[in-house]
């Protein structure tokens, strides 16, 4: 089971994860927003900064995002995204968005849409603090003991 | 619980994630550090507000005014372990 956290002062759902970007060669940990209304897993402009992500790199750009705020750019890329409930990792191979660099939306956090949520079985519980996950399905499942390979240049 | 990975989908995440048992003490250590950001005692709002700050494993590491200038101060090396949030006692309305 995935164990969230509500915020302290804006009583927000968040869960952490990381996120690998394999084409960028980046990654780091983030904690995500857990937002039921978002398509899919967005990248935030202020996430992206402590990533290093390079904009000028980006490629796949959608000009069709629509939100409460309006239209917004925002740009498509293939990435992974890890959690664990301590004794295993769940990974997801997805498309996230990475919204365009805008100074507005700086503080803003990344978003955990539906593109992961859908694959869980979310407890919502504000008034006793339980924010909880079971995982339905996930593209790769391994103990924390598995063997592997190489050291990832994720991992110093 | 269903996990429909191929073994070269395993091959291709153990590539990228590298020690499992790192992966997860690095996600463990953000989780730790999620847990103070969602603390009563202490509120971080009461010692950093309007600042930016740097966590890593349940401990503020890093300040500043501006996420430039906090991103700057710490060794881009470490920047991937770490969560870095704003602490603003008039939070922003969101409708995402």
């Amino acid at each position: 089971m995935l164990t969230g956290r509500f915020g302290n002062t804006s009583e927000r759902p968040y869960i952490e994860g990381s996120l690998i970007i394999p084409r960028l060669n980046v990654g780091a940990v983030f904690s995500f927003l857990v937002d039921t209304g978002a398509d899919y897993t967005f990248l935030m402009p202020g996430d992206g900064r402590t990533l290093g992500l390079d904009y000028t790199q980006l490629v796949a750009r959608d000009e069709t995002g629509r939100g409460a705020g309006g239209r917004f750019t925002a740009f498509h890329e293939p990435a992974l995204l890890t959690f664990t409930d301590g004794a295993q990792l769940f990974g997801y191979f997805v498309t996230i968005g990475i919204l365009e660099q805008r100074a507005d939306m700086l503080t803003v956090p990344s978003l955990l849409g539906r593109d992961i949520i859908h694959r869980w079985h979310m407890r919502y519980q504000h008034s006793g603090r339980a924010l909880l996950f079971d995982v339905e399905s996930a593209d790769v499942v391994v103990s924390a003991r598995s063997p592997f390979p190489s050291p990832s240049k994720w991992h110093d | 619980m269903t996990a429909a990975a191929t073994p070269e989908r395993t091959e291709e995440f153990l590539r990228l994630i590298g020690d499992p048992q790192q992966a997860v003490n690095e996600i463990q250590q953000a989780q730790e550090s999620g847990r103070l950001l969602s603390s009563d005692h202490p509120r971080l709002i009461d010692e950093h507000e309007e600042k930016w700050i740097a966590l890593h494993d349940g401990k503020v590491i890093a300040e500043a005014d501006s996420i430039d200038e906090l991103l700057l101060g710490i060794d881009p090396e470490s920047r991937s372990h770490v969560l870095v949030r704003f602490i603003d006692r008039h939070e922003q309305t969101l409708i995402l």
